[in-house]
């Protein structure tokens, strides 16, 4: 039953979309033709996956503090500041193999993202201050602090004056894996899906940051300190997002520079509710919702789309589920504290 | 002397879409529902405003229009919210992806077109007052209004009935309930309220502000609006303060710049009113713990009688 | 309570999960099958062809990679209407473009271009510099051209419209209209390209008037018509600058000129990238207009005449004019700089139109108007170089000889400000 509302509300979401393309003057069969061979060709594929990594890993990151109902939308803003720390490890050690420069890019990307996820973690649980507010902030603040070093003292002395760092040695960039176009960033996403899947459903903590969430007093009454769990939480939904940081700047773009994301912080959010904040859902969800945005691409160059009507096509599909969410879910309750 | 007037009187200019936005999701967040719709939203009332303005030059049918289209959207987030009971989270998102497609789909046949603008009209008199005159009243009549509703609609929050009954709703909806308080019709009102304001907020911008149509234009003030009713503590008069403190620090960086200061890293400068904003609210928490202001309790949580 | 709550979660998880994969295949083999049932039976082949002497005439598919939206009325809907002069006036060629293309992303939307065909791929942004090269090195035998870049490869060549002369002239327009000897410049980023313009533009007000001093600001986006706005409105002010020049991608600062101009303060702005006279009427000096149009059809008509090379299409005032235009070598005080431009058969003065000055303000007064119309003249000649020494810094360093003429890397890394611009340049 809960099944067959599912699929009647995305295909009720994809038949609002049909009007759409007939306004816009586009045959609603060749727009579906387009959306499905994103799904079907080694082009389409590809790219919606590598498209996925960042969402997948800032996804994965966020169960952690979703479920303590801490809305962290910081994402976008760790990612970059875990871009940030993977760059300076490359421009600090130049010269090391790969086997030396990519874990330290690694650690020190999801260090940097981490601690700048604790930052509004710990206003929020020693003075209150919400965590919607300052999440938020922080993103800002971080993109103007990577743009200060690629416009400053990292910009590349032969970039003719552009803000970009040098790029980066053949050595610190992420292989790609054998026989396919994707890099292995899919690798380091796979690998934390799994890994906090786990922490979730087979530790402590991760026990402990579910009843955490669930109710405060209860975890306060068994004992666990809801300021370590909040801050744990917040450490490691930022250091994910730093990975993603990291996959951005040494998989795809290959140095730092001004605009790394746009905007897989926010995405990610959508991502993990799709999920139901379960990793390997996150996993699941981010591929299709990489499938979605590559769909717009194709909607734009097979059809000759504007990217305004993608964003409605977007828009209209993303609203159906939300709304089909609800009669699959019932009961379900966000709490914001 | 005059440096602090003209900043002054540009800082209530540019936090007055902050500002109109702000409040109307004072009132839907009171009320229990997050509406992160609202860049759709204003974009979407930014695009009415021009395109009725640009075709009838009428600003007023303009404006009317623009809450209008304000409300309907903020209705689809009230029913998915209200009446489905779904996330609310995502639900406000997607209307947000969705309201910025539609007005680029809208839009493309405005781009490079000229409207009619609304005209300032400075009060007789009143701005002839030194100091406060040219600060307060020599805008246009949405600056007026602006303050105006801010007000009232503070009024109405905490020294009305049913100010009481939206609080109480946002707080403990199943208590309301009980007292007989309609939950669901208290929510939906709000949340218009909420999408008629913003709609004017983006009216803003495109018919007084920068007169013009390009896609995207908001530039995400929406999400800047959000994060400013926290600021606020959802209290409307605080939100006066935020709107034009956000809109005055903006404002000052560039004149900074201007005049020569922090030109060598604006990086710097420019985030100087992202910590403002947080350094004010971090100064602010520890009096909101005392007086035990804060979120309304029930907040992102569809109402379920019974629950 | 809380329990139960979780084991529904938990099963409907599942259910919605495998309902959105379900789902979205579904509807995706609805409309694949809906697809092919209404796809004409069979192809049906005339075996009788008339074949006369040609084959079937070659086409050319062009893919255009937007960096932003073709409605920002600024840069990328300049390039659109490059692109839209090019498909009504070549009638071989077929366009597709994706617009709102993140820099991280360009590779897909490349690659989607090429499997549908396309010969030939721009991208317009200089974000798109390493994805356009390394389309290159995977899609051998196709071309590409990168807009604002400098990298080239075998198959990937770049081109730009440049503005820092008519910027020279603007100034020019400035000096003479300003009364109070001081001019603001909203900047968008401190990259080359825009140091050159502000540069460029001072230069030009200092030959009118040597006193004059602009303060610049930068806003750090590309488009952002309220922050434009807050960044004019300062420079007016508190620095009471009565002439504002900018790159940034809308209307804005002419609106805020003729904003004041309507309160009755004199204040002047231009056009940039298309005509915005409209904008305000009053205030309107002059501007840079581009015409991608015409740079497109010479790099088009060469990939189908089967004489592209992976070149710099550099399109300043004065390069690639057709030989009439020019004068001899001999008397021609020039240096060589940017790309070389051959003369298609046909062609005469291509180059002229690509960037050039939107109208002259009938208020400027005649002897200013005609100062500007001899630096245009000869700057087609290639008889004035604005970066011409002796040039100093805004520190008193000497960065030109007299005499000496700004090369093309001077101009490409420009990151120095000339003397009377007090701001500081960010480093």
């Amino acid at each position: 039953m809960n099944a067959a509302v599912s699929v009647s509300s995305i295909l009720l979401g994809l038949g609002s979309t049909i009007p759409l393309f007939l306004v816009a003057g586009v045959d609603p069969v060749a727009a579906f033709q387009q959306v499905l061979s994103v799904f079907t060709t080694t082009q389409g594929v590809t790219e919606a996956v590598t498209r996925a990594i960042p969402i997948i890993l800032i996804a994965v990151g966020l169960c952690f503090p979703f479920k303590m109902g801490f809305w962290n939308i910081g994402g976008e803003g760790q990612l970059f500041m875990g871009g940030f720390a993977a760059t300076l490890m490359v421009l600090m050690f130049p010269d090391s193999p790969s086997i030396i420069i990519i874990p330290l890019m690694i650690l020190f990307a999801f260090l940097a993202g981490g601690i700048w996820g604790l930052i509004p973690a710990f206003l929020k649980a020693r003075l209150q201050v919400n965590e919607v507010l300052t999440t938020l902030m922080m993103n800002f603040i971080a993109i103007l602090w990577v743009d200060f070093l690629v416009y400053g003292p990292w910009r590349d002395p032969q970039g003719y004056g552009f803000p970009l760092t040098v790029m980066f040695p053949l050595e610190a960039r992420l292989p790609m894996i054998p026989g396919i176009r994707i890099h292995s960033g899919l690798l380091i996403a796979i690998a934390s899906a799994i890994l906090v899947y786990f922490v979730l459903s087979f530790t402590r903590w991760g026990y402990e940051i579910k009843v955490a969430g669930q109710s405060q007093s209860a975890a306060k009454y068994a004992g666990m300190s809801y300021l370590l769990l909040t801050l744990l939480a917040m450490f490691l939904s930022g250091g994910f997002s730093g990975l993603a940081g990291m996959t951005l700047v040494s998989g795809i773009v290959m140095r730092l520079r001004h605009g790394i994301s746009p905007g897989y912080g926010y995405t990610a959010i959508i991502v993990a509710w799709l999920a139901r904040l379960n990793p390997i859902g996150a996993l699941v969800a981010g591929l299709l919702f990489g499938g979605l945005l590559v769909s717009g691409d194709a909607l734009q160059i097979g059809l000759g789309l504007a990217f305004s009507t993608v964003l409605v096509f977007q828009g209209l599909i993303l609203l159906f589920v939300v709304g089909a969410d609800v009669i699959t879910q019932y009961r379900i309750t966000i709490t914001l504290r | 002397m005059g440096f602090a007037v003209s900043l002054l009187a540009h800082a209530i200019q540019a936090g007055t879409p902050l500002l109109l936005a702000t409040v109307g999701e004072i009132y839907s967040e009171r009320s229990g529902v997050l509406n992160l719709g609202l860049e759709g939203i204003m974009i979407m009332g930014a695009l009415t405003a021009f395109l009725v303005s640009f075709r009838t030059g009428d600003v007023a049918l303009a404006l009317v229009a623009a809450a209008i289209v304000g409300a309907l959207l903020s209705l689809i987030h009230a029913f998915l919210s209200i009446t489905l009971k779904a996330n609310q989270i995502v639900s406000g998102l997607a209307i947000s992806i969705f309201g910025l497609g539609v007005s680029g789909f809208l839009g493309r046949p405005l781009i490079g077109q000229i409207a009619t603008k609304l005209q300032s009209t400075p009060i007789p008199l009143l701005q002839d007052i030194p100091v406060l005159g040219p600060i307060l009243f020599s805008g246009d009549v949405l600056i007026y209004f602006s303050i105006i509703v801010s007000l009232v609609l503070w009024f109405v929050l905490f020294r009305t009935k049913f100010g009481l009954n939206i609080r109480s709703v946002g707080e403990n909806p199943s208590m309301a309930d009980s007292l007989g308080v309609n939950v669901d019709l208290t929510r939906y009102v709000c949340v218009l309220v909420g999408g008629v304001l913003g709609g004017l907020g983006g009216a803003y911008l495109s018919i007084v502000y920068t007169p013009l149509w390009i896609e995207g234009m908001t530039a995400g003030r929406g999400w800047i609006a959000i994060a400013l009713t926290i600021f606020a503590v959802w209290n409307p008069l605080r939100a006066i303060l935020g709107a034009y403190l956000f809109g005055g620090v903006v404002a000052l960086q560039f004149r900074l710049q201007a005049i020569g200061i922090g030109t060598e890293t604006p990086q710097l400068l420019l985030m100087l009113p992202y910590f403002v904003t947080i350094g004010t609210l971090v100064l602010m928490s520890s009096a909101t713990l005392k007086k035990r202001i804060g979120v309304p309790a029930a907040l992102g949580n569809p109402y379920v009688r019974g629950e | 309570m809380t329990e139960k709550k979780t084991e529904e979660q938990n099963v409907s998880r599942r259910k919605f999960i495998t309902g959105t994969i379900g789902g979205l295949a579904v509807g995706a083999l609805a409309g694949y099958a809906g697809g092919i049932s209404t796809a004409p039976a069979g192809i049906t082949r005339e075996v009788t062809t008339t074949t006369t002497a040609a084959a079937p005439a070659k086409r050319i598919k062009a893919g255009f990679i937007y960096v932003g939206p073709v409605g920002d009325f600024g840069w990328t809907f300049g390039h659109d209407r490059g692109r839209k002069y090019v498909v009504q006036k070549i009638p071989w060629l077929d366009t597709v473009y994706a617009e709102s293309v993140a820099e991280a992303e360009a590779a897909g939307p490349i690659d989607k271009m090429i499997a549908d065909g396309a010969d030939i791929v721009l991208t317009t942004s200089f974000g798109f510099m390493d994805p356009t090269i390394a389309a290159g090195e995977r899609h051998p035998d196709k071309t590409f051209m990168h807009c604002s870049g400098y990298k080239r490869s075998k198959n990937v060549g770049t081109y730009f419209a440049e503005f820092y002369q008519l910027y020279y002239l603007c100034g020019l327009a400035a000096g003479a209209m300003s009364k109070t000897g001081k001019m603001g410049y909203v900047a968008a980023y401190p990259t080359p390209e825009v140091v050159r313009h502000i540069n460029a533009f001072v230069l030009g007000a200092r030959e009118v008037n040597p006193k004059i001093e602009a303060s610049v600001v930068f806003l750090f986006s590309w488009f952002d018509p309220g922050k434009t706005r807050d960044a004019a409105v300062s420079l007016i002010e508190s620095n009471n600058a009565d002439v504002l020049a900018y790159t940034e991608d809308s209307p804005t600062t002419l609106q805020v000129a003729q904003e004041y101009q309507d309160k009755g303060k004199p204040v002047w702005s231009f056009s940039h990238y298309s005509d915005m006279t409209k904008y305000g009427p009053k205030a309107h000096l002059t501007g840079q207009v581009v015409e991608w149009g015409l740079l497109y059809e010479y790099i088009l008509s060469k990939l189908y005449a089967g004489t592209w090379r992976p070149e710099d299409s550099w399109a300043r005032i004065g390069d690639g004019m057709g030989y009439k235009w020019k004068l001899p070598e001999a008397k021609s005080t020039a240096e060589a700089v940017g790309g070389t431009f051959e003369t298609l058969p046909g062609q005469t003065d291509f180059y002229d139109n690509v960037v050039h000055l939107a109208p002259l303000n009938p208020a400027i007064p005649d002897q200013y108007r005609a100062l500007i119309v001899r630096r245009y003249e000869e700057m087609k000649e290639m008889l004035f170089e604005p970066f011409t020494g002796p040039i100093k810094d805004q520190d008193g360093n000497v960065k030109l000889q007299a005499g000496q003429r700004a090369t093309h890397d001077d101009l490409w890394g420009m990151d120095w400000f000339v003397e009377g611009i007090p701001t500081k340049i960010p480093k």
